[in-house]
Formats: C-alpha cells, sequence, structure tokens
C-alpha cells in the first residue's frame, strides 16, 4: 500500500455504544461524557505513524440510530476495512453485531473487520467476556476498549493495518495523539500492600519453583 | 436536467471524501426521491452496466432503504406508489441475473424484504418467472430463479400448523420439488463452483421447506430415497485439491465446503425431527418421517458420516472446515440417545473417541499461536461453550460427557483407560522428543470434564492422589506454559480430595502462587482463578492466611491485565473464606487506597495528555469488592465510611463525571447494606441532586439505586426535609416533563418518584396532582418528537397507579376534572400485555382495587365495572400462576434440602460457588443407571430442540409476520442459523427488581377480594354488569380467601422464625 494513499474505516454500530466518542478521543484527547448523536456521517481523518510508514485512515463514523440515518449502509461503499463497536454494558448492542455484519459486508465483501467491545470501563458489564464469540465465527478480530481512558485504543487500527498490509507485523513507531494508558495501578498498589505486610510480618511469597 | 444523469451525479458526490459535499447531495436525495416514479429511474440506473459500480451500488442501496421504509415500515411514509411497487416486482428477478454481484447482494435483500411481506399472494410473478429461468439452460439465469424462490420460500421457515399458510407452502413445493430435484441429479454431473452454489441453493429451500414439519409430498418413501441418495451423494463428494482453498480459515468462503456443510446441517435436522416426534401432538406426517427415517436411514447416514470424519484429516491435509466437522460430530452426540444408533456406532466407539475425537481436543497450532499473539483471545476461546457458538472442540466434549453420561460405566471405563495409558506412556517416555505435551494436554482437559464422575466413584476416587502426583504437579514447572495452565485448573478441580500427607497439597500450593506472576498471561490467569477452589480446602485457608495481603495484590493486578469473571469470583471467595482476618486490613486498606485513588486523580488532572483513568477506576472497583464483602460487619462497614464519603465529594462534581456510574454505585452500598443512613451520608445528598440538575441526566439510571435507598432506608429524616422532596420532584419534572428527554432516563425518574410515592403514603398530599399532571402530560403528549418507548408508558402509567393507591380521592377527582379518565385508562387497558413483570400486575390491581373502595363510586367506576374488573381478574390470575410457580420452586428446594442434595442457605452462602457439593460428599457413592444398548435413553431435554423454533413463531406472528428490524438476516448464506430475532420481551435489561417495597407488604389478592365485595354493597346494582364467569370466578376467589390467608400467615411465621434463627447464629 502506498503512503500516500488514505484508508477508508468504515465505524458502525447501535447508536449509543460510544463510536463518535471513541473517534474524537483521538482528536481532542477529551472524553465527552454526554451523548450526542451522530446525524448521518461524519468523516474524521486518523493518522498513526507505523514501522510501515505514515498510515491514514478516513474513519466514517456513521449513525447508529436508525431516525438520524442518512444513506446508512450507502456509507460502507468503497471500504477498506471496517469496526463494528457494540457497548459492553447494553445486551441488545451486542445481539444486533450480526446486522450490522451482514450490512457491511453485503456492501464490502472481504475487508478486514474489527469487532470492539467498548465501555469496558465499566465494571457493571452485562456481555461478559466469554460471551463474546461473533468475531471467531468470521475471523474478525476482537477488542475490549474504553473510550473513556483510551484502554486499547490503538489495537483496532495496528490490526487493520496489519491486514491491510498483508499479515505484517506492524508496530506503532510513535504516538502521535494520545498517550497509552499505563497499568499505574500495579506497581503503586503493590507497594502499598507490601507495607502492610511489613506490619504484619507475613511470609514472604515464594517466588522459585520448589521440587515436589 | 435528466433526472438520470442528475441521480447519477448526486450519487457520485455522495461518494466524496468531504463531508459537505456528501449532506449536500443527501439532502438534495431526500427531495427528489419523493418525486414520483423515482424508484424507476434508480431501477434504470441499476440496469446500466455502464455506470461506475460504486455508483451502482449506491443507488442499489438507497433503493433497498425506500423499500425497507415501503415494505417493513409505515407504508404513508413511504413515497413509493403502489404502481412503482408493481414496477419493482416486475423487474426485480430480471435485474438480478445481469447484475454486478455488488448489486446482487442488495438486490436479494430487496426481493426477500418484499417477498416477507407479499409471496406468494401479492407477488404472484416471482414463482412462475423463477420456474421459466430454471428450466432454461443457461447458468445465470437458472442461478436467479434459484435465489429467487430460496429467497421467497424462506419466509415459511416458521409456519405453524394448523395455519393457512401452511397450504401455499405445500402448493409451492408440490409444484417445485420435482423441479428441483431433477436439477440437484442434473448438477450432480457438474463439477463447477457454480453448481456447488445451485446445488446449496436447492438444499436451502429444501430446509425451509421442512423447517417447521415436513410437507406430504417429501415423505413418500420414493421421494423421499431420492432426495436423501442426493445428500449423501454430495456428503460423500471429495473435494479436490484444485476446489480446496489454502488455508483452513478461508472455507467459509469456498462454495464447496459451504454445499457440504448446509446438507449436514440438514441432515442433523432430519435426525432430530424423526427422532423427536413421539408426541400425540406431532403432525402426521412428521410421525411418518419417524418411522421413514429412524429404523434404516439414521444408520446409514451415521456411517456415512463416520466415514467423513475419520478421513477428513488425512483427505484435507488440516485444510477443512470446522463447522462442517462439528454438524458431523452433532450427529454423533444425538445418536449417543437413540438405541438404534447407538448400536450401530458402538462397535466403532473406541475408534472414534480415540482416534478421530480424541485430536480435535488437543492443543494445536491455532491454540500456540493465540498464546502467543493475543493471550487475552486464547483465555475467551477456552471451551467456554455458548449457545451461539459451538466449535469441534466443544462437540466432542459434549459427546464425550452424554456417551459417559448417558451410556454409563463401560465407556467411562473404556475413555479413561486410554487417558491413563496415555499419560503413563508419557511419563514413560525416557525422551523428551518422544513425549507429545500437546496430547497430554488433550487428555487432562478429558480428565477435567469427567471430575464429577472421578470423584464420586470409589474406584477412581482412591487413585486420584496418585494420579495428581504423577501427572499433573510436575506440570506445575513444565516448560510448556499451557500444559502449567492446565495443570492449575486440573489441581483446582480435584482441591478436596483427601490427601495422605499434606506437604503435598502445600507444595502445589506454592507453586501455583509463584505462577501468579509466571510469564504467560493464561498461565497467571490460571493459576489466579485455581485459588477460588484451592481457599475452599480448610488446608488452603490454613496455609493462606498469613500470606492473604500478597494474595490479594496478585488478583487484583491479574484483574487489570485480563478481564475475567473467575478472578473476581476468586477474590470474593477469598474475602468471604477470610471475612474475619480481611477486616482488621480493611479499613487501613480502604485508607490507603483512598490516598492512592486521590493521588492518581491529582496525577490525572495535571496531565494534559489526557492520561488514561484507567487505574483510578480500578480503585473504585476494588472499594465495591471489599464494601460488598465486608457488609455483614457493621463495625467495619461504619469505619469505612469515614473513608469513603471524602472521595465520594470529591467525585460527585462535574469534573468527574467518568467516576460518575462506580461512584453512584458504591453510594448504593453504602446506603443499603447498614438500612440506615448516617448523617455523613445525608451530607452527599443535596450533592448528587445538585449534579443531576447540573449535567448528569444521562446516568438517571445509576441514581435509581442510591435514592430508592436514602427514600426507603431514611424517610423520616428525607420527609422531615421539605427541601429533599422538592429536589426529588424537580428531577422527576425535569425529565418526565421534557419531551425531549430519552425514555430509558425518564423512565429510571419514574422509579424513583414511585419509591417515594409508595413511602411517603398519607404525607405528600399536596404533591399527588403535580406527579399525574407531568405523568399525563407525558403520555398524552401527541408531539412527533415526543421521546417513548413501550417500557417507559408503562412506567408512566404506574406512576399514576400509585397516586391512584396512594389516595384514590384525590387522583380520580384530578383525573374527571380535567377529562383524563377515558384517554388514560383507554392507554392502560391497551397495553395491557406490556405490563409483564410480577410488579406492574401487582401495581395495577392494586390501582383498581382502591378504585373500587371509594363511596361513592365514581361514575365512570360504576359503568366500567366489566372493564376494570375484567383487568383485574386477568392480572390477578396471572399474579397467582406466577405466585404457583415460586411456590413450587421453593418446595423443591426444601425437597432437596431434606434429601440432602441441597444444603440450607446458611451454609449455601460461604459455598455459594460450590455447584459440585452435592458430588463431594465423601460417602456419596455415584450409580449409572444403566440402559440397554439397543433402548432410547429418557427424553429429557429433546422438547428444548423446538421451543426456540416455537418460540421465535411466535414472535414472528405477533409481528405481524413481518421480520423485525434487527433481523440478523444474511444473504451470504452462511450463517441464517442463528437468525437473531427480535426481542418482544420488555425490560430485559432491568435488573431483577430486588427493591424493598411497603407494597411487599399487602396482598394485592385479599386487598382485591375486600375492595370488589365493599363496591357491590355500595352499589348492588353494578353486578349486573359482569358476566355469569366473572361472577363465579370471584365468588371462587372469595372462598378461597382464607386459606391463602392462613397460608400467607405460615409463611410469614417460618420466614420470622428463619431470622431470628440467623440473628442468634
Amino acid at each position: 500500500m502506498a503512503e500516500k494513499e488514505q484508508i477508508k474505516l468504515v465505524l458502525v454500530g447501535d447508536g449509543g455504544v460510544g463510536k463518535t466518542t471513541f473517534v474524537q478521543r483521538h482528536l481532542t484527547g477529551e472524553f465527552e461524557p454526554r451523548y450526542i448523536p451522530t446525524l448521518g456521517v461524519s468523516v474524521h481523518p486518523l493518522i498513526f505513524y507505523t514501522n510501515f510508514g505514515k498510515i491514514h485512515f478516513n474513519v466514517w463514523d456513521t449513525a447508529g440510530q436508525e431516525k438520524f440515518g442518512g444513506l446508512r449502509d450507502g456509507y460502507y461503499i468503497q471500504g477498506n476495512c471496517a469496526i463494528i463497536m457494540f457497548d459492553v454494558t447494553s445486551r441488545i448492542s451486542y445481539k444486533n453485531v450480526p446486522n450490522w455484519h451482514s450490512d457491511l459486508t453485503r456492501v464490502c465483501e472481504n475487508i478486514p473487520i474489527v469487532l470492539c467491545g467498548n465501555k469496558v470501563d465499566v465494571k457493571d458489564r452485562k456481555v461478559k467476556p466469554s460471551q463474546i464469540v461473533f468475531h471467531r465465527r468470521y475471523n474478525l478480530s476482537y477488542y475490549d476498549v474504553s473510550a473513556k481512558s483510551n484502554y486499547n485504543f490503538e489495537k483496532p487500527f495496528v490490526w487493520l493495518t496489519s491486514k491491510l498490509l498483508g499479515n505484517k507485523a506492524v508496530t506503532l513507531v510513535q504516538q502521535p495523539t494520545l498517550k497509552l494508558p499505563e497499568t499505574v495501578l500495579d506497581s503503586n498498589l503493590m507497594s502499598l500492600y507490601e507495607k502492610e505486610v511489613a506490619d504484619a510480618a507475613a511470609l514472604p511469597l515464594p517466588e522459585d519453583n520448589d521440587d515436589l | 436536467m435528466d433526472p438520470i444523469i442528475q441521480t447519477i451525479q448526486l450519487f457520485q458526490h455522495t461518494l466524496h471524501h468531504d463531508a459537505n459535499v456528501i449532506k449536500a447531495a443527501e439532502a438534495q436525495l431526500q427531495q427528489i426521491k419523493v418525486t414520483d416514479g423515482y424508484s424507476r429511474i434508480l431501477l434504470k440506473i441499476l440496469a446500466s452496466n455502464e455506470v461506475d459500480i460504486s455508483i451502482r451500488q449506491g443507488v442499489s442501496i438507497f433503493l433497498k432503504n425506500m423499500i425497507i421504509t415501503k415494505w417493513r415500515g409505515a407504508e404513508d411514509e413511504s413515497p413509493i406508489t403502489q404502481e412503482d411497487a408493481e414496477f419493482i416486482k416486475e423487474n426485480l428477478i430480471d435485474l438480478l441475473v445481469h447484475s454486478h454481484h455488488l448489486v446482487q447482494n442488495q438486490i436479494e435483500a430487496m426481493i426477500e424484504i418484499i417477498a416477507n411481506r407479499d409471496f406468494p399472494e401479492k407477488w404472484t410473478s416471482l414463482l412462475p418467472k423463477s420456474i421459466q429461468y430454471i428450466n432454461t439452460q443457461d447458468v445465470k439465469l437458472i442461478l436467479a430463479g434459484l435465489t429467487s424462490i430460496q429467497l421467497g420460500i424462506k419466509r415459511f421457515r416458521y409456519v405453524t400448523m394448523g395455519d393457512k399458510k401452511k397450504e401455499l407452502l405445500y402448493t409451492i413445493v408440490n409444484e417445485i420439488f420435482p423441479l428441483l430435484l431433477q436439477i440437484l441429479e442434473f448438477l450432480s454431473q457438474h463439477q463447477t463452483i457454480e453448481s456447488a452454489l445451485m446445488q446449496k441453493k436447492v438444499i436451502k429451500i429444501f430446509g425451509y421447506a421442512i423447517h417447521f414439519e415436513i410437507p406430504d409430498l417429501l415423505i413418500q418413501p420414493e421421494v423421499f430415497n431420492k432426495w436423501l441418495s442426493q445428500f449423501v451423494r454430495i456428503i460423500q463428494r471429495p473435494i479436490t485439491p484444485q476446489e480446496n482453498v489454502k488455508h483452513a480459515d478461508d472455507c467459509r468462503k469456498n462454495q464447496w465446503w459451504l454445499l457440504k456443510r448446509t446438507t449436514a446441517k440438514l441432515l442433523n435436522l432430519l435426525f432430530r425431527k424423526s427422532a423427536t416426534s413421539v408426541r400425540s401432538t406431532d403432525h402426521s406426517s412428521v410421525k411418518a418421517l419417524n418411522k421413514l427415517f429412524m429404523p434404516v436411514y439414521s444408520v446409514e447416514v451415521m456411517k456415512v458420516f463416520y466415514e467423513q470424519l475419520s478421513t477428513l484429516e488425512q483427505l484435507y491435509k488440516g485444510v477443512h472446515y470446522e463447522r462442517y466437522q462439528q454438524k458431523l460430530i452433532e450427529y454423533f452426540s444425538f445418536a449417543i440417545k437413540y438405541g438404534v444408533t447407538y448400536v450401530a456406532m458402538k462397535p466403532w466407539l473406541s475408534t472414534l473417541i480415540q482416534q478421530v475425537l480424541f485430536p480435535i481436543i488437543c492443543f494445536n497450532d491455532r491454540d500456540a499461536e493465540l498464546w502467543e499473539c493475543d493471550p487475552n483471545e486464547f483465555l475467551r476461546s477456552q471451551f467456554e461453550s455458548s449457545m451461539t457458538f459451538a466449535t469441534a472442540r466443544i462437540e466432542v466434549l459434549n459427546f464425550i460427557i452424554d456417551v459417559v453420561g448417558k451410556r454409563g460405566r463401560a465407556n467411562l471405563d473404556m475413555i479413561m483407560g486410554f487417558c491413563i495409558q496415555s499419560l503413563n506412556k508419557y511419563n514413560a517416555a525416557t525422551n523428551a522428543s518422544e513425549k507429545n505435551p500437546r496430547e497430554k494436554d488433550g487428555v487432562l482437559v478429558i480428565i477435567s470434564v469427567l471430575s464429577a464422575y472421578l470423584k464420586n466413584i470409589s474406584f477412581y476416587k482412591s487413585n486420584l492422589e496418585q494420579m495428581l502426583l504423577l501427572h499433573v504437579f510436575p506440570e506445575l514447572s513444565s516448560p510448556h506454559g499451557f500444559l502449567k495452565a492446565r495443570a492449575c485448573s486440573l489441581f483446582s478441580e480435584f482441591y478436596n480430595i483427601e490427601f495422605t500427607d499434606p506437604v503435598y497439597f502445600s507444595n502445589a500450593l506454592k507453586l501455583i502462587l509463584g505462577l501468579m506472576s509466571d510469564n504467560d498471561l493464561p498461565v497467571r490467569v490460571k493459576a489466579g482463578t485455581s485459588i477460588c477452589n484451592l481457599v475452599r480446602a480448610n488446608q488452603g485457608v490454613d496455609e493462606l492466611r498469613p500470606i492473604l495481603p500478597q494474595l490479594l495484590d496478585k488478583i487484583f493486578s491479574l484483574l487489570s491485565e485480563a478481564e475475567s469473571e473467575d478472578l473476581v469470583i476468586a477474590i470474593e471467595s477469598i474475602i468471604q473464606r477470610f471475612k474475619h482476618e480481611i477486616a482488621p486490613y480493611a479499613v487501613n486498606l480502604c485508607k490507603n487506597l483512598s490516598e492512592q485513588f486521590l493521588r492518581l486523580l491529582e496525577l490525572e488532572e495535571s496531565d494534559e495528555s489526557g492520561e488514561s483513568g484507567f487505574a483510578s477506576q480500578e480503585c473504585l472497583g476494588v472499594y465495591c469488592t471489599l464494601l460488598r464483602a465486608l457488609k455483614d460487619i457493621p463495625d467495619v462497614f461504619n469505619s469505612l465510611e469515614q473513608q469513603i464519603v471524602p472521595i465520594l465529594q470529591k467525585l460527585f462534581t462535574s469534573d468527574h463525571m467518568m467516576y460518575l456510574d462506580e461512584a453512584l454505585r458504591i453510594l448504593t452500598f453504602v446506603t443499603y447494606y447498614p438500612k440506615s443512613i448516617s448523617p455523613l451520608v445525608w451530607s452527599l445528598f443535596p450533592q448528587i441532586m445538585n449534579l443531576f440538575d447540573e449535567c448528569a441526566c444521562d446516568f438517571a439510571s445509576s441514581y435509581v439505586n442510591p435514592l430508592d435507598n436514602y427514600i426507603s432506608y431514611g424517610t423520616e429524616y428525607f420527609l422531615s426535609n421539605q427541601q429533599y422532596i422538592e429536589m426529588v420532584f424537580n428531577m422527576y419534572k425535569k425529565m418526565v416533563g421534557d419531551i425531549n428527554q430519552q425514555p430509558v432516563d425518564a423512565g429510571d425518574c419514574c422509579k424513583i418518584m414511585e419509591s417515594l410515592i409508595q413511602r411517603a403514603k398519607g404525607r405528600i398530599d399536596y404533591m399527588i396532582v403535580p406527579v399525574l399532571e407531568l405523568a399525563c402530560g407525558r403520555l398524552l403528549n401527541t408531539d412527533k418528537n415526543n421521546q417513548k418507548s413501550k417500557e417507559f408508558t408503562v412506567y408512566l402509567l404506574e406512576i399514576i397507579a400509585n397516586c391512584i393507591y396512594y389516595n384514590p380521592l384525590i387522583s380520580t377527582q384530578y383525573l374527571e376534572s380535567k377529562n383524563l379518565v377515558e384517554p388514560i385508562f383507554g392507554l392502560w387497558f391497551n397495553r395491557i400485555k406490556h405490563f409483564q413483570r410480577f410488579y406492574d400486575k401487582k401495581i395495577s390491581v392494586l390501582a383498581f382495587s382502591s378504585l373500587l373502595t371509594l363511596n361513592p363510586s365514581p361514575n365512570f367506576v360504576k359503568f366500567g365495572t366489566s372493564l376494570i374488573l375484567e383487568k383485574m381478574l386477568q392480572f390477578t390470575k396471572d399474579m397467582l400462576s406466577i405466585e404457583k410457580e415460586l411456590d413450587k420452586q421453593e418446595a423443591e428446594r426444601e425437597q432437596k434440602i431434606k434429601d440432602g442434595t441441597l444444603k440450607p442457605e446458611e451454609e449455601e452462602f460461604i459455598d455459594e460457588n460450590d455447584e459440585e457439593d452435592y458430588f463431594d460428599n465423601h460417602k456419596f457413592e455415584f450409580e449409572f443407571t444403566e440402559i440397554p444398548d439397543n433402548q432410547d435413553c429418557q427424553h429429557d431435554d429433546e422438547g428444548e430442540v423446538f421451543l426456540d423454533d416455537i418460540e421465535k413463531a411466535t414472535e414472528y406472528f405477533e409481528n405481524g409476520g413481518d421480520l423485525g428490524e434487527d433481523e440478523g438476516d444474511n444473504f451470504d448464506d452462511q450463517n441464517d442459523d442463528d437468525d437473531q430475532d427480535s426481542e418482544e420481551d420488555l425490560f430485559e435489561d432491568e435488573d431483577t427488581p430486588d427493591f424493598e417495597t411497603p407494597i411487599d407488604e399487602v396482598d394485592g389478592f385479599e386487598f382485591m377480594i375486600n375492595s370488589i365485595q365493599n363496591f357491590f354493597q355500595i352499589n348492588p346494582t353494578c353486578i349486573q354488569q359482569i358476566s355469569e364467569k366473572q361472577q363465579e370466578k370471584i365468588k371462587k376467589y372469595v372462598a378461597s380467601a382464607p386459606a391463602r390467608k392462613e397460608k400467607l400467615r405460615l409463611e410469614k411465621e417460618k420466614e420470622e422464625k428463619l431470622k431470628q434463627q440467623q440473628q442468634k447464629k
């Protein structure tokens, strides 16, 4: 794929699952907590710098709600790849994934598609990881994401890029517009507990593998 | 400008990269599409192969969306006139023939949508035209003919017996099936891709026609035989290397594999249909199928499948279609239950399991790839069976479970013999290259799925320790990650066996603790989840006690790496087991967590780059887990409050909206568990209400629980604060009074208002009219922007019900004075079937009953007696049947406790995840129910096979025979086995309401009986209005009232006793 070429990425899914918030997260670095339904479609350019050069996605953020539909599946034409998004706190949005998938593949046959479960930051998730099986049937890739916290934000794009380039090992060489979440919690919590433990004079965790 | 050229231009613009150009074109299209005959213009463009394909695609999608509005939605909104509609129907099939396949995809969708409503009666040309095409020699025409018939007949999948539509279907079947059989026989001579595609379409048509019943024509022995020979021919036909794909993932796009799978699926359907048709209500043709298929064909097909299964690997060298393989195995799983098929299968059984099925469950290349590249996906893909998705691997495990469970001990011994032999061989091999770790993994999987038997049959039980020591524990230090993970799972499976030396257990436990820091994520997670079981063993509790904090720490950190319910369960079982040990840590832990959290928060805020809030979110999650675990220790709980409230104070501000859900959840805990609200917690109330008003409307659903708790557990304080009452009212007003507010959010505010009305009975009279006013206003608002939903309408009506129950006089006076009686009750009676939950029915009965208590009775009640009573009786009947069902469940539960198969609640609580309790009883010796091989197994769950179909059918007809908008129909022919039908159940995403409300104490039944009696005393003449049947029903209810009262009294007594007992403990 030529470096200059722009990739049309179609973003679909039920209304309110967080599609717009997801793309906007990249542009502005801000989380949009209020829900403003998308009318028809809006197109966002997203640029990633990879070990294969600059990759320019045009993300077509389509309306999830029926009444704001515009051309609906008419926007999928000439799509090079797609993300189907659902909300892990809404079962119905997962149940609708097959509909989005069939609408999509009827227009764009054989394009790489990523399935994303958004809002994994919400603790009360209704669609459990073990229930997410749709992607396996069609060899899509699946990622938990969180528009709120950037969690896994880049994963779908990296996977799509590698599929479009023909299964090459793609990595980002720089993170241009957003920082990835770091697992700050672990080390901090760990040290916190360790302090506790010293007081409690507890046994240390066995680290090496004793023979039996 | 010529409209055709203009249209082409506009569609060109819709493909533009500039959103403004698109928007302009769209706007013009919206205008132009309502001109007369516009759909004809679109069809003309589609017919012209010179126009750029993307434009034709755009046009076809646009037309399809117009057709959706016309044929699925409100017809009058559609710009397509009747004349145009006929024109479309006349031309679609012709258009299908020569179009580009991308346009064909859309045309197929159009045909299906139209046919679903119009075929055959209102689309009379579809069938003759298709037949005409099929009778030609032209591949394209035949294909189009078959496609059209397939799409037309698809709607007959769910035809119920005795339906008129059945006659329509049978007429079509009689007309076309002889022709289809000819085609199929003819196609067997042609080895092209098109031939495979056409054959698949014929098979699909056959499948649709027999989906519910089997048409008489097809059940004639010679006809059936001919069809079956074709099916078998298709299954047996090998796919040549030229026809096969290069990579197994591509099989699902290969017509030859799809043909095989569709046929295998059909044969499974035939087998299931004929095997289970033993009910007297079955249609005669289905019974005839049983006689025809079961004695000979069922075994013949199985033989063919066996040959396929056993040669698949060798023939295609790993490049075969897994879902085809899965269908083949499914047939065997089903065949276990039937004497005729089981006897035939038995001679192959051992080879089938060891040579054919076993390799499928062993760790394979694909697993290895996932393990490396996407360990989270690897964890997800582990044998979690799912209703919607069966893999070959899950199917094999089902087979093994059933062949042992249904056909007894001999099979268990055979399979275990194989496993033990294989394990010994592995250990005996001196050279590492002779050991096959992937096979060992498969063996351990089998042992794990059979664990329930092994633990409860003395012979195996006595050998379990040896097995763990020799074959499982060594793998805890295996060089192969997947074996380490497997060994963790297996140890946790057998956590409660007796060890001759406790040191075995402790050593293994130490290793598992070490594995929680392994390099591979799946190993870490499996080690973490195995702790969940290991803390149930007494030895585990003792050994883990000293390192409790580290243990929790590890598991929490694992949680941030992998979403795993099992890990959450592990944390909960630890906290549960160590409840009292945790308590001293809890306050300190909470304090540190708070500091930690505030620090992270600050860090995130100062970080301009939009640093993740994930870590701080995690902290809040930890609070929730802790609070839930410590809910029974009030002292600790109260001191935790001191830590948490300041955090919440910080979070309930507009700057921290992203934490709002979580913070409200924590607030729910602190307002719920102590059953009283401390002043400190009350201090948060005005804050959250102001926040709602300011910017948190979208979070209404998260407000329901904490507000209900405030109102329910702090009623007196709440009511003494006029300001607080107003805040709740204003919240309700803001959401219900504004038609633009989403029904979901506004409905949640109704729930809060309901809680207030019920708790404050008799104390907020002044509020009833304004509350009613808003509810009625929203219900009857006809503005097209008024946001409504079925559920919301129910919630609003329930507000009215609550007001009537609160004070029928005030409420009816208001309704009458504003002439609202007729519209409101009209709506209510209309929506009866949406009142689906027990609560919905009860509150309606209470409201109707309250109306009857008025003296003098309002006129509308006197004149509408019959109608009101009818609805009341209907609801009462529903409620009684729900109660009966609950009683039945309760009785069953008690019986189980008596039998010793279930422990009473308080013990259950500790072992709430211990599903296998009754298996683990040491004295228990499991015995198989042995039945002769040639007999059928008990029909336990066969009925369920068709339940889904029946449900779908009911739904289908309730929707007026329309495809729901969200039905997952696919036109690419790959997956219509899991059509997702639209959801008819309301309140689906509701959590089970476990609110305690004052109306729980009111017996709706008694209240109803009393008010009916009261009413007829006041208005004796009204009795003439109601039917004899109703009168009798009421008499019957009145007669049963004393017995019911006594029953409720006894139940209450029992409950009280139980409570006292628990308190003593």
